[in-house]
């Protein structure tokens, strides 16, 4: 139940804008944090502003150890107030920083095809992943050789338009197979990422395939109707509006199955963002 | 040092700083930030007799200098808050407050009761001002003889000093005010939040799921000082200022107009160490205006 969490501050390297209302921000950490893993995310706000009052979560792009400090990678879409505030910052502005806060992924070691599936800017925390898995961070440094020949990572990144697609550098760069489909057909195949995967999920082993995805609701739940029948595990990155980002203002519940009440409404801050697809629940 | 105690109908606290309900979950979430038992006290979230859900999402938005919320009170229920939370919340020295709410009169009082049973809670704050939902809260607190039959029920099932939180949403605070002191409160806190909407102009619908919510932050903070100040003017017991407080300054207006305590709420989101900056500016003010004790502040407006 106990654990630390870091309240700290940032200073940004460079904020840039890669595709029309996305952008990547990094960030040099005032302090060294060693512990921060896909899926989770941060509570970010300029420092000393405000307006917006309240900070903004956003989850983990890439997160690099360097002789400066740790720096911290975000890429994001601006959606409203507080995003189009952190769009607006450059190199050497600070920021308020708490986090890394929430569940991470958790990876599956006996299943070696692992399929990373994202709409949009859900494309964020899976790249993180993407790298993570391709430079084995998860295993102990003895063990990475065996592991790096025995794993395969496919990404699915689904878009609006081909001008939408973002994260497709690093998710290229760490990922041996890479498809691609928009709404328009601007890029990749037309249509939904989810009727891409599954046309090609009777080819693909099951028994040695596990699924992560984030995106819009629609589309995590096209996945969960998509994969209900089989026995394949599937955790998906959720988000909702937070206030604290650490389970005080009850802002952020979705609904999940609970074993004694039926549903319960739970914190995407405290106890997700990263959900089992299985426990999830749909109007 | 400065002397910063207070005394809230006869609960003694070391210094003014709560944390409001609601905004500060059963304390635990905050330990990793401060050290909890440097607070005055801490209000948990408000508690009903069964456990609640709350309302569907989305329940929260951000609006000019403040957010609207509509939780609608999910809490574990006053059952497992003593067997499961307060046990935690004993180890610690800092009073601790229960917030609570009931669907009816009766309600409240059986809260009140198991309560006051439960080792550890030195004071009850009753909420009859919750703007979202559909039973209880301020239903009972718009309307001055229902608030005082609350107040009457709780009082003869506890010892425990029993403050009660007021709602803005009415038409004469201090009217509300005088009927529960009439009725036995020890305290009184005000005010809770003030019924707002937000609307998505793409979409066309509220942005809460709820439709309306109860808004809070620095945007409320004017109306929740002139209130205060209309309160204190009408009754004898202490009065806990809150609303939109982010640093000393705030706080110290709340004080000045005659406020005994503050609580402190949104801002323990937006920076989860809020409760603590604002103590140190306490100090800093007292020894700065070479103060030696809090109530040479409190209740010292000129007009």
């Amino acid at each position: 139940m106990k654990k630390k969490l870091n309240l700290g501050s940032g200073c940004v390297i460079e904020n840039v804008n890669t595709a029309k209302d996305h952008f990547v921000m990094s960030l040099l950490l005032s302090s060294t944090c060693e512990d921060a893993l896909p899926g989770q995310f941060v509570m970010i706000r300029k420092q000393g502003v405000k307006d917006p009052l309240l900070s903004r979560p956003l989850s983990l792009y890439g997160v690099y150890q360097t002789e400066a400090g740790t720096v911290l990678e975000f890429l994001y879409r601006v959606v409203g107030k507080g995003t189009w505030a952190l769009s607006r910052l450059t190199g050497g502005d600070q920021v308020d920083i708490l986090g890394p806060l929430g569940r991470p992924f958790e990876v599956i070691p006996d299943r070696n095809h692992v399929v990373l599936l994202a709409g949009g800017i859900g494309a964020a925390p899976l790249a993180y992943f993407a790298e993570y898995l391709a430079k084995d961070l998860d295993r102990p440094a003895d063990r990475k050789e065996e592991a790096a020949s025995s794993r395969n990572i496919r990404f699915y990144l689904g878009a609006t338009t081909a001008a939408a697609l973002v994260g497709l550098e690093k998710i290229e760069r760490f990922c041996k197979e890479v498809r691609i489909s928009t709404d328009d057909g601007s890029a990749g195949s037309a249509g939904m990422i989810t009727d891409l995967f599954q046309k090609d999920l009777a080819e693909l082993d099951q028994r040695d395939l596990c699924l992560y995805s984030c995106g819009p609701s629609p589309m995590i739940r096209s996945l969960s109707r998509l994969i209900e029948p089989f026995d394949i595990p599937c955790q998906v990155s959720m988000e909702e509006r937070m206030a604290c980002g650490i389970g005080a203002c009850l802002g952020c519940s979705i609904k999940v199955r609970d074993a004694s009440l039926g549903w319960a409404y739970c914190q995407v801050c405290t106890e997700g963002p990263v959900f089992d697809i299985k426990d999830l629940l749909w109007e | 040092m400065p002397d910063l105690s207070v005394d809230i109908g006869g609960l003694k606290l070391k210094n003014p700083i709560l944390t409001a309900s609601g905004t500060f979950g059963y304390g635990e979430e905050y330990a990793s930030f401060i050290n909890l038992n440097d607070l005055g006290a801490i209000i948990v979230k408000g508690l009903s007799l069964k456990p609640r859900m709350g309302n569907p999402p989305p329940r929260i938005i951000e609006t000019a200098s403040g957010m609207l919320n509509a939780i609608g009170l999910q809490n574990v229920g006053v059952h497992a808050f003593i067997e499961k939370k307060m046990p935690y919340l004993r180890t610690l020295e800092v009073p601790v407050i229960a917030n609570i709410l009931g669907e009816n009169a009766e309600e409240y009082r059986q809260i009140a009761e198991l309560l006051s049973r439960a080792p550890g809670v030195a004071a009850l704050e009753v909420n009859i001002s919750c703007p979202n939902v559909s039973k209880g809260g301020i239903a009972f607190g718009a309307n001055p003889d229902s608030a005082m039959d609350v107040v009457r029920r709780v009082k003869t099932v506890t010892d425990l000093p029993v403050i009660v939180k007021l709602s803005p949403n009415v038409t004469d605070i201090a009217m509300i005010a005088e009927a529960v002191e009439s009725a036995g409160a020890d305290a009184l806190s005000l005010i809770n939040t003030i019924t707002g909407m937000s609307v998505d102009i793409e979409r066309r619908i509220p942005h809460l799921k709820n439709i309306t919510g109860g808004l809070s932050g620095p945007a409320i903070k004017p109306i929740a000082l002139r209130m205060v100040w209309q309160v204190v003017n009408r009754v004898k017991i202490p009065v806990i200022g809150v609303g939109g407080i982010m640093d000393a300054s705030d706080a110290l207006e709340f004080l000045i107009v005659g406020a005994t305590a503050v609580q402190i709420g949104t801002a323990n989101f937006i920076n989860p160490q809020s409760t603590i900056h604002i103590l140190n500016g306490l100090h800093a003010y007292m020894e700065k205006h070479h103060i030696g004790n809090i109530h040479e502040i409190i209740g010292t407006l000129t007009c």
